[in-house]
C-alpha cells in the first residue's frame, strides 16, 4: 500500500488527516502543530520506523551489497589489514623542524590573525580575519572593522577555507577520472607565455580586433585598472563580464528610472515594515550577510522607554509573497505563495494600492496607476488576494485599517522584489519606495560602473554572436565557466570549442577542458589583490600562504597581457599602484603609513562611508510608467503551464563552489536536502501530474523519489522531484549549481544541471513548461536530513505572538522550581510542558557527580551553597557559582539561542565544522542518518489548523540544536567507561580516547545531539559522483562498482594538503568514537590560559566567542558565563541576561536535565487585520491559561502527559529499573 | 621391553619448559616493546642530527632556557630554536676569525663538524630536522605557558637538563604522572617572580634547575607550595576536558 493513502492528499479527504495528526503525538503547546516532513505529518510507517530507532535501520551495516561484492571488498580489507599490522606499532622518529630564521611575530602554538577580504560572487566583498598557525590558514572569521561582515560570517565565507586546500585544484590528482581521453593538465606558465606572447602580439596591428575577454563579475579596482590597460593596448577587443545568477531585471529597472544601472541595497535595520516579493534576501542573494544582520536588528529591539523587557520590545513586520518556500518566507509574519507570473501582478496591484492610499490626485502617481490598470483588469480574485494586498499596503504607509495615525511608516518601510520579477515590476517598486519616502533611508541605490554594470545576457549574447560569425578569434576566459553556466540556447560550449585560440584562467571546470591553454588561478587567500563593496569600501586581500598549486591571479595575468614587465606585473606592485592612485593625497611618506594601516585593519578607513550615494529624489516615475506600459518580461497570467524558477542555490550558488564538501553536505535551509538539487514542486501539482509523492519508493534506508522529465521550450532534463510544503502550485523550483561534469571529485555528478533547460528567454523564470514521469529509469535517491534526529513531536519549538508577549511577557510563575531555576517559571515555560507536569527531580540525581570544591554533595553542584545548605544569592536574587578551595569562582558556561532572529542560514553549522575538524561523510552515509554535524538546524513546519492548509500554507520555524550540556546529563550515567563526564565548569565533556563506542550515551540523549564515527571519515577521501548511484549497485547486471558504496575505511586516504585545514587544537576523531558539541572547549581552555598568564581571575564576558556564536550573522547565539553576576557593571553577563528573559526555555526541561543552552522562543508580529479571531483571542490570555477553548485543553494536557511518561520510560529502563 | 616412546621424548619436558619460558619471555618483551605507549618511554635518547649538548650550554655556560626556547612563557609549545639563534654565537668569518664568541673559543670550534652543519644549514636555508623526544598523543593537550607561569619548574618534567649531554626523556608522560601533580600541586610549585617573598626570601626562577631540585627535595616544600598555591589560587583542573578535547 503506498503512502499516498495515508497522506493528507489521499482519496479520503478531510477526516483522515485529523486522525493521523491525533495519532502522532503532535505537540500543540503553543496552540500549533509542528511537523518536519510530509511523512511526519501523515505519520507514515516509514517515518515511525525511522524515528523509533536511535540510528536508522542498517545504520551499522557495512554496506548494501550482494554477498559476492561483500566478499570482494572484505578480501581487500583483510589484505590491507595484514599489510597494516606489519608496519607501525613502534615509535616512528618524529622530527621537529624549526625555522631557519624565525619570522617575527610567529609563535609556534599560537594563532596569528590577518585581516584580509574575500570577493563575493557577483560583486562586492566581505572582510575576514584569517586564523593562521605557523603560516597555515585554518579558519576564517568576519572582520569586526569591515562594514559588510562586522565580525560575522555566512556559510559560504566559512567554507572558503576548505576550497583553499582542495586537492582537486591540482588536475593531476583527478586526471584519470575525467571523462576524456586526453589527460588534462594546466599549462605551465613559462611554456604558456612563450607561445602566447607572439600570439597576442599579432593582435597589435589590428588593435585587438578579434580578441574577446569573458570574465566573472567582480569589484576589484586593480582588475579594473588592468582591464583599462588592456583596452588601451587593444582598443577593439571585447571585454565582457557576466554573472550566471545576475539580477537582470533590477539592472534594467534602475537604468530606466535612474538613468544608469544601480545596485539596490536594503537597510533592513531601519525598516519597520518589509514586504518582500519573491526576494530571498535572507537565504540566497549576494548581500545576505548585511541583510541578515540588519533584519535581525530590526526584529527584536529593546524599546527606548520601557521598564520591562517585554513591554519595551519593538519588532519589524515581514510580509512575503513568493513562489518557492525560502528562508525569508520562513521568517515571514504573513506569507502567501503564488507563481511568479501572478506575483508580478500582485506586486503591481500592491503598488497601485499604495499609490492610491498615498495620494490619488498626484499626476505622476496617477499616470503610473493608469499604466497598471490594464494589467489588473483581467486578474482573478484568487491571483490578487485583496485583503492581503490592502493590509500590506496600509502597513507600508503606516495607516491602521481602523483609523489611527497615518503615514508613520513612511521612510521606515520597504518594498522589495526578487530577480524572478520582470523589469517593469522592479521599476514600479522603485517608484513606490520613492513615493513612500524610503529612498535613502531603507533603500539605497549604488551606481555601478565597469564590469558589474554590464548586462550578463548581453555579454553572453555578444560573445555567442562573435563566435558564431568568426569575429572572435581569440577568447580569454577568466574565473568563469560559460561552458557550464551559460543558458542552453546559446550552445556556448560548442562555439567555444571551435574558436581559434582559447585561454582559460581559472579552476578545473567545463570551460577549462575546452581551452587550448588552461592556466591555474590563485585562490584569494594565496594572492595579493583588492576588492570593493557596493558602497565603495576598499580592502586589500593579502596572501596567507604561497599558491599551493602554482596559480596566478587575474591581476597578474592581465598585467602581463597588457604588456607590463615582470616587476610591473607583480600583483603586489599592481595593487599598491591602484592603492596609490586611490589616495587623495599622494604623499609617499603618508602612503606607506596608510597602506600598512589598511593591511592591518583590512579596510581603507577613508573609503568607508564615502558612499557615492544617489540623491534620494531621483527615481523617475515616467521611466517606471514606461516600463510598465511596455510590459517588459511579464508572463501572461492566463498561461496555465508550469513556471520554472531558476534559483541560485543557497549553498553552492551557481556551481563555482560545487567542489566544496562542507557546502554540499550542509542541509539546505528549507528542504534539508544534501548533495543534491531535486526539483521542488507542490503537493497539488505533483498529484495533478500523477506523480507519486512518497519518499520511500525503494528500500531500505535510502530515500528514493520520483524521476520526472521536465520540458521547457523543447529542452528536456531528467530530475527527481521533491514535494515541498508551502510551494505555489504549478511552479517548479530548480536550484542552479549542480550537475557539474568537469569538476573535482566532490562536486562531479552531484545533482542535476538546471542550465540544460535554461535559455536567454528563461533567464530566471521559464513559462509553459511541462513535467512528465520519466521513461529513463526508476526513482532517484535524494538524501535529506529533515527527519533525522527527530524528537518525535514534543514541544521543543515554542512561539508566541508579539501582542501576547507584550501583555504577559514579564510575568513570572508563582511556582517555585525544584532547582531554584528561574528560567522555568517564565512566559516561555507557560507555553510548554512545565506548566502541566510536576518536576520529576529524582531521575537524574547527582549521585554520580563529584564532590566539587566546597559546595558539598548536593543537587546544586554548580551553585555556591551556604552554611544552611541553601544557595547563596546576590542582593537581587541571582545565584552564585560554586568556588574552588581558594574561594575562586568556577566559571559556568552556558549559551542562549534566539529563535526570533535565527533564520536558519547554516553559518553556525559550517563554522562549527571548520573549527572542530568535523568530517563530511557523503550522500549515502547521510541517507543512513550518520551525518556528523555537531550543530544541526532543525526546520519545522507548523499550522494553526490540521487540515489541507497544513501542507499548503505552513509556517516555518527553525531551531539550531547542538549539545545543550545538561547539568544532570543522561548520557553520563550510562557510559560504562566514564568517557563522558562533567567538569566543574558545567561542561559535559567527551574524552575521545576513553570512548569504546558502545553508543549508550547517544541512546540515552533526549536531544539526539551525539554523533558517532561509524568509519574513519576524517582521514578518507569522500567522493561526489552520486548521479550513477542507481546503476552502481553492485551485483546488478553491467555492474559498476560505485565508490560511494565503499565504506570510507577502504577508501583512498585524504591528500595531505586537505588535512592542512585541520584545527591543530582539536583532536581528529577516528572510527568508533562518539563526539558532540564541546562548547568549543579548546577556545575556553585557550582563554583560560591567557587569563591565568596575565594574572586575571576570570575570563571576562565577551573575551571568548565560540565558533557558532562568532559566525552567526544575526547574533542569535550568545555564549558566556551564566553566573558572571558582576559583568557589564553588575547587570550580569550577556548570556545571563538573555537566560533571564521571559522568552528563555530549556529544551525538554521538564525532564530536569537542566540544559545549559537555553532557547528563546520565537515571536511573530502579525498584522491584526490578517489574523483569525481565535488567534487574536489568545493575545488577551496568559499563555497556558486556555480560557476560551477548554475543550481542546483536556486533549492537549493528556497527550502531553502521555509524552512525558513515554520519555521517562526508556530512561528508567536504562538505569536498571525495568519497566 | 620395547619402548613406546623414542628416547628423544626424554628431552620433551625440558624443551617444553625452556621453550615455554622462551616464548613467554619473547611475548612479554614483544608486548612491552610494541604496546607500551611511546610517550611513556623514560630514557628515550635519540641521536640528534647535531650533537647539541645541554650540559655545556646550560650547565657550563649557564644560558637560561628561555634564551633558546623563547616562547615557553607565552605559548603551548616550547619552541625549538631557529638556526639563527645558534648563529647569534656561532656565526663567524672563518678566514678572519672574527666572531661573537671569544676568539680562542671560536678558533677551537671553527672546524667542529656539527657546527659546520649548523652553519651550512643557515647558509642554505635548509632547516635542521631535530628528533622529537617528548611526544604526547594527539588527544592530550599540554600547555607549557600555563605551567611555567604557575610556577612549575622546567626541572619537574625535564629533570636536570644541565647534566644532560644528550637530551632524553626523564619522566614517563603517562596520565597518572600528570595527575600526581595536578592532585598535589604543592609538591612542585616554586616561586616564579618573588611575589610572596616572606615564604621564599630568596626567590628564584623556574629555570634555576639546581636550586629548584634542592628546594623540592627539602622538607619545607610542602608548606611553601601550599602558600604559593593559595596566593595564586592554584587548583589544577582534573576534569577530562582540561587536557582531552
Amino acid at each position: 500500500m503506498s503512502q499516498l493513502d495515508q497522506c493528507p492528499s489521499s482519496k479520503k479527504q478531510g477526516k483522515p488527516v485529523e486522525k493521523a495528526s491525533a495519532a502522532r503525538n503532535v505537540s500543540r503547546a503553543s496552540g500549533k502543530a509542528y511537523w518536519r516532513s510530509l511523512d511526519d505529518l501523515a505519520s507514515t510507517r516509514e517515518f515511525k520506523d525511522f524515528v523509533q530507532r536511535e540510528f536508522p535501520a542498517h545504520a551499522s551495516e557495512l554496506l548494501d551489497s550482494t554477498r559476492r561484492s561483500f566478499l570482494k571488498i572484505m578480501g581487500a580489507s583483510f589484505a590491507l589489514a595484514g599489510a597494516g599490522s606489519l608496519v607501525g606499532c613502534r615509535r616512528p622518529d618524529h622530527r621537529l623542524v624549526a625555522y631557519n630564521d624565525a619570522p617575527e611575530d610567529i609563535i609556534p602554538g599560537k594563532a596569528l590573525y590577518y585581516a584580509t577580504a574575500l570577493p563575493v560572487a557577483g560583486g562586492s566583498a566581505v572582510g575576514v580575519l584569517a586564523e593562521t598557525h605557523t603560516g597555515r590558514p585554518t579558519k576564517l572569521e568576519g572582520n569586526p572593522l569591515h562594514p559588510v561582515s562586522r565580525g560575522r560570517s555566512d556559510s559560504r565565507m566559512q567554507a572558503v577555507i576548505l576550497s583553499l586546500y582542495d586537492p582537486d585544484r591540482d588536475p593531476s590528482v583527478i586526471d584519470n577520472e575525467f571523462p576524456f581521453d586526453e589527460p588534462f593538465a594546466f599549462t605551465g606558465w613559462t611554456a604558456f607565455w612563450s607561445e602566447a606572447n607572439p600570439h597576442f602580439e599579432s593582435y597589435n596591428g589590428s588593435n585587438g580586433r578579434g580578441l574577446a575577454f569573458l570574465v566573472n563579475k567582480a569589484t576589484s579596482p586593480s582588475r579594473d585598472r588592468m582591464r583599462d590597460e588592456i583596452m588601451r593596448r587593444y582598443p577593439r577587443a571585447q571585454w565582457l563580464a557576466y554573472d550566471p545568477a545576475d539580477n537582470e531585471a533590477a539592472l534594467g529597472a534602475t537604468a530606466r528610472t535612474l538613468g544608469s544601472p544601480h545596485k539596490v541595497l536594503h537597510r533592513f535595520d531601519r525598516a519597520q515594515v518589509v514586504v518582500s516579493i519573491d526576494d530571498d534576501f535572507l537565504g540566497g542573494a549576494d548581500s545576505t550577510l548585511p541583510d541578515l544582520r540588519g533584519w535581525a536588528q530590526a526584529r527584536i529591539r529593546p524599546g527606548e522607554s520601557s521598564e520591562t523587557e517585554a513591554a519595551g520590545t519593538r519588532m519589524s513586520r515581514l510580509y512575503v509573497a513568493e513562489a518557492s518556500m525560502t528562508v525569508t518566507g520562513g521568517q515571514a509574519d504573513h506569507r502567501i505563495a503564488h507563481k511568479p507570473g501572478e506575483l508580478a501582478l500582485l506586486t503591481i496591484a500592491l503598488c497601485d494600492r499604495v499609490l492610491e492610499l498615498l495620494d490619488d490626485r498626484l499626476v505622476s502617481y496617477n499616470r503610473l496607476r493608469v499604466a497598471c490598470r490594464p494589467l489588473l483588469e483581467n486578474a482573478s480574485a484568487e491571483t490578487l488576494p485583496r485583503e492581503w494586498i490592502d493590509a500590506a499596503a496600509r502597513d507600508l504607509i503606516g495607516e491602521a485599517a481602523t483609523g489611527g495615525a497615518t503615514g508613520r511608516n513612511r521612510g521606515r518601510s520597504l518594498l522589495l522584489v526578487g530577480a524572478t520579477m520582470p523589469e517593469s515590476v522592479h521599476a514600479a517598486v522603485m517608484a513606490v519606495n520613492q513615493a513612500l519616502g524610503n529612498v535613502g533611508k531603507t533603500v539605497e541605490y549604488m551606481p555601478l560602473t565597469g564590469d558589474v554594470a554590464q548586462r550578463s545576457r548581453a555579454s553572453l549574447g555578444a560573445l555567442a554572436a562573435g563566435l558564431e560569425t568568426g569575429d572572435v578569434t581569440t577568447l580569454v576566459t577568466i574565473d568563469c565557466n560559460p561552458a557550464y553556466d551559460a543558458p542552453a540556447d546559446l550552445a556556448l560550449s560548442e562555439k567555444i570549442a571551435g574558436v581559434g585560440m582559447h585561454v582559460h584562467l581559472g579552476e578545473v571546470n567545463e570551460t577549462a577542458v575546452l581551452a587550448d591553454h588552461a592556466l591555474a588561478i590563485a585562490h584569494p587567500l594565496e594572492s595579493w589583490g583588492d576588492v570593493e563593496t557596493w558602497d565603495g569600501t576598499y580592502s586589500v586581500t593579502q596572501p596567507m600562504i604561497e599558491p599551493l598549486f602554482g596559480g596566478k591571479t587575474a591581476i597578474e595575468f592581465l598585467a602581463v597581457l597588457a604588456g607590463m614587465d615582470e616587476q610591473g606585473s607583480d600583483p603586489y606592485e599592481v595593487v599598491r599602484g591602484t592603492f596609490r592612485s586611490r589616495l587623495a593625497s599622494g604623499a609617499s611618506g603618508n602612503f606607506e603609513k596608510v597602506w600598512r594601516k589598511t593591511l592591518h585593519n583590512g579596510v581603507l578607513a577613508a573609503s568607508m562611508n564615502s558612499v557615492r550615494r544617489r540623491p534620494a529624489s531621483d527615481v523617475n516615475f515616467d521611466g517606471a510608467t514606461d516600463a510598465i506600459l511596455t510590459g517588459g518580461g511579464m508572463i501572461d497570467p492566463s498561461s496555465s503551464g508550469i513556471e520554472v524558477v531558476f534559483a541560485p542555490c543557497s549553498k553552492v550558488r551557481v556551481g563555482a563552489e560545487a567542489n566544496n564538501g562542507w557546502l554540499q553536505e550542509l542541509p539546505h535551509a528549507v528542504t534539508k536536502v544534501v548533495w543534491d538539487n531535486p526539483m521542488l514542486v507542490s503537493r497539488k501539482t505533483a498529484e495533478r501530474l500523477g506523480l507519486r509523492t512518497s519518499r520511500h519508493l525503494k528500500g531500505p534506508q535510502y530515500n528514493h523519489v520520483e524521476r520526472v522529465t521536465l520540458t521547457l521550450d523543447g529542452r528536456t532534463m531528467d530530475v527527481p522531484i521533491w514535494v515541498q510544503p508551502g510551494l505555489a502550485d504549478d511552479v517548479a523550483i530548480l536550484h542552479m549549481g549542480y550537475g557539474r561534469e568537469v569538476c573535482g571529485r566532490i562536486g562531479r555528478g552531484t545533482g542535476y544541471d538546471a542550465n540544460a533547460v535554461r535559455s536567454m528567454g528563461a533567464w530566471s523564470v521559464g513559462a509553459n513548461a511541462s513535467i512528465e514521469p520519466s521513461s529513463n529509469g526508476g526513482p532517484l535517491m535524494v538524501a535529506s536530513t529533515q527527519d533525522h534526529w527527530s524528537m518525535e513531536g514534543r514541544a521543543i519549538v515554542r512561539e508566541a505572538d508579539l501582542p501576547q508577549w507584550q501583555a504577559f511577557g514579564d510575568e513570572e510563575f508563582k511556582r517555585k522550581d525544584a532547582y531554584y531555576n528561574k528560567v522555568d517559571g517564565n512566559f516561555a515555560a507557560k507555553l510548554g510542558m512545565e506548566g502541566h507536569t510536576p518536576a520529576n527531580r529524582k531521575i537524574y540525581a547527582d549521585d554520580h557527580q563529584k564532590d566539587w570544591g566546597t559546595s558539598g554533595k548536593t543537587d546544586l553542584s554548580f551553585t555556591k551553597i551556604g552554611e544552611d545548605g541553601k544557595p547563596v544569592l546576590t542582593d537581587d536574587g541571582r545565584p552564585m557559582a560554586m568556588e574552588n578551595v581558594h574561594g575562586k569562582r568556577y566559571q559556568q558556561w552556558g549559551m542562549t539561542v534566539d529563535l526570533s532572529t535565527c533564520a536558519g542560514c547554516g553559518a553556525c553549522t559550517i563554522a562549527c565544522q571548520a573549527e572542530n575538524n568535523i568530517p563530511i561523510i557523503g550522500k549515502v552515509e547521510v541517507a543512513k542518518g550518520r551525518e556528523m554535524h555537531w550543530m544541526r538546524v532543525d526546520r519545522y513546519y507548523s499550522s494553526e489548523k490540521m487540515d489541507e492548509s497544513a501542507f499548503d500554507e505552513p509556517d516555518m520555524t527553525v531551531m539550531p540544536v547542538s549539545c545543550v550540556h545538561c547539568e544532570a546529563a543522561p548520557c553520563e550515567v550510562v557510559c560504562p567507561v566514564n568517557a563522558t563526564a562533567h567538569s566543574e565548569h558545567g561542561l559535559n565533556e567527551m574524552a575521545y580516547n576513553r570512548c569504546i563506542g558502545t553508543r549508550y550515551c547517544s541512546n540515552n540523549c533526549p536531544y539526539k545531539v551525539r554523533r558517532f564515527n561509524w568509519f574513519d571519515y576524517a582521514t578518507k577521501q569522500i567522493l561526489g559522483g552520486f548521479g550513477q548511484l542507481a546503476e552502481g549497485i553492485p551485483g546488478t547486471p553491467g555492474e559498476v562498482i560505485n565508490e560511494n558504496l565503499i565504506p570510507p575505511r577502504l577508501r583512498e586516504k585524504k591528500k595531505e594538503v586537505a588535512t592542512m585545514q585541520y584545527n591543530p587544537n582539536v583532536t581528529v576523531r577516528s572510527r568508533g568514537v562518539m563526539e558532540k558539541c564541546t562548547y568549543c572547549i579548546q577556545r575556553i581552555n585557550e582563554a583560560q590560559v591567557e587569563v591565568k598568564i596575565n594574572g586575571m581571575s576570570h575570563i571576562p564576558d565577551g573575551f571568548l566567542g565560540v565558533a557558532c556564536e562568532q559566525a552567526c550573522p544575526t547574533g542569535s547565539i550568545i555564549f558566556g558565563d551564566i553566573y558572571d553576576n558582576d559583568a557589564n557593571d553588575g547587570a550580569g553577563s550577556r548570556v545571563q541576561q538573555s537566560r533571564n528573559s521571559g522568552r528563555a526555555y530549556g529544551l525538554l526541561s521538564y525532564l530536569n536535565t537542566r540544559p545549559r543552552t537555553s532557547h528563546l522562543l520565537r515571536l511573530r508580529n502579525p498584522n491584526p487585520a490578517l489574523v483569525s479571531d481565535a488567534r487574536k483571542d489568545a493575545w488577551t490570555h496568559k499563555p497556558g491559561d486556555h480560557g476560551g477553548h477548554s475543550d481542546e485543553h483536556d486533549g492537549e494536557k493528556h497527550s502531553m502527559l502521555d509524552e512525558g511518561i513515554k520519555v521517562r520510560l526508556p530512561v528508567l529502563a536504562m538505569n536498571g529499573a525495568s519497566a | 621391553m620395547t619402548t613406546i616412546f623414542p628416547k628423544w621424548v626424554n628431552t620433551l619436558p625440558a624443551v617444553t619448559v625452556l621453550g615455554g619460558a622462551g616464548t613467554a619471555v619473547l611475548a612479554i618483551a614483544g608486548i612491552s616493546y610494541y604496546w607500551t605507549p611511546s610517550f611513556w618511554e623514560v630514557g628515550y635518547k635519540p641521536e640528534q642530527p647535531v650533537a647539541f649538548s645541554h650540559q655545556i650550554h646550560v650547565g657550563k655556560l649557564g644560558i637560561d632556557c628561555r634564551y633558546c626556547h623563547t616562547h615557553v612563557e607565552e605559548s603551548a609549545h616550547s619552541n625549538v630554536p631557529d638556526t639563527a639563534t645558534c648563529m647569534n654565537c656561532h656565526q663567524g668569518d672563518v678566514t678572519s676569525g672574527e666572531a661573537y664568541l671569544n676568539v680562542d673559543l671560536w678558533n677551537a670550534h671553527k672546524d667542529n663538524p656539527h657546527l659546520t652543519k649548523i652553519r651550512s644549514s643557515y647558509a642554505t636555508d635548509e632547516p635542521v630536522a631535530w628528533k622529537r623526544i617528548h611526544k604526547l598523543p594527539d588527544y592530550a593537550h599540554f600547555n607549557h605557558a600555563v605551567h611555567v607561569n604557575a610556577g612549575v619548574s622546567c626541572y619537574s618534567c625535564h629533570g636536570r637538563m644541565d647534566h644532560q649531554e644528550v637530551a632524553y626523556q626523564v619522566h614517563s608522560l603517562s596520565m597518572g604522572w600528570c595527575l600526581d601533580c595536578h592532585r598535589n600541586p604543592e609538591e612542585h610549585l616554586v616561586d616564579v617572580d618573588g611575589v610572596t617573598e616572606q615564604y621564599a626570601s630568596d626567590p628564584f626562577e623556574v629555570t634555576d634547575l639546581r636550586r629548584v631540585e634542592e628546594q623540592l627535595a627539602s622538607t619545607e616544600q610542602q608548606e611553601i607550595g601550599l602558600k604559593l598555591a593559595a596566593a595564586k589560587q592554584i587548583q589544577p583542573p582534573q576534569h577530562c576536558g582540561a587536557c582531552h578535547y
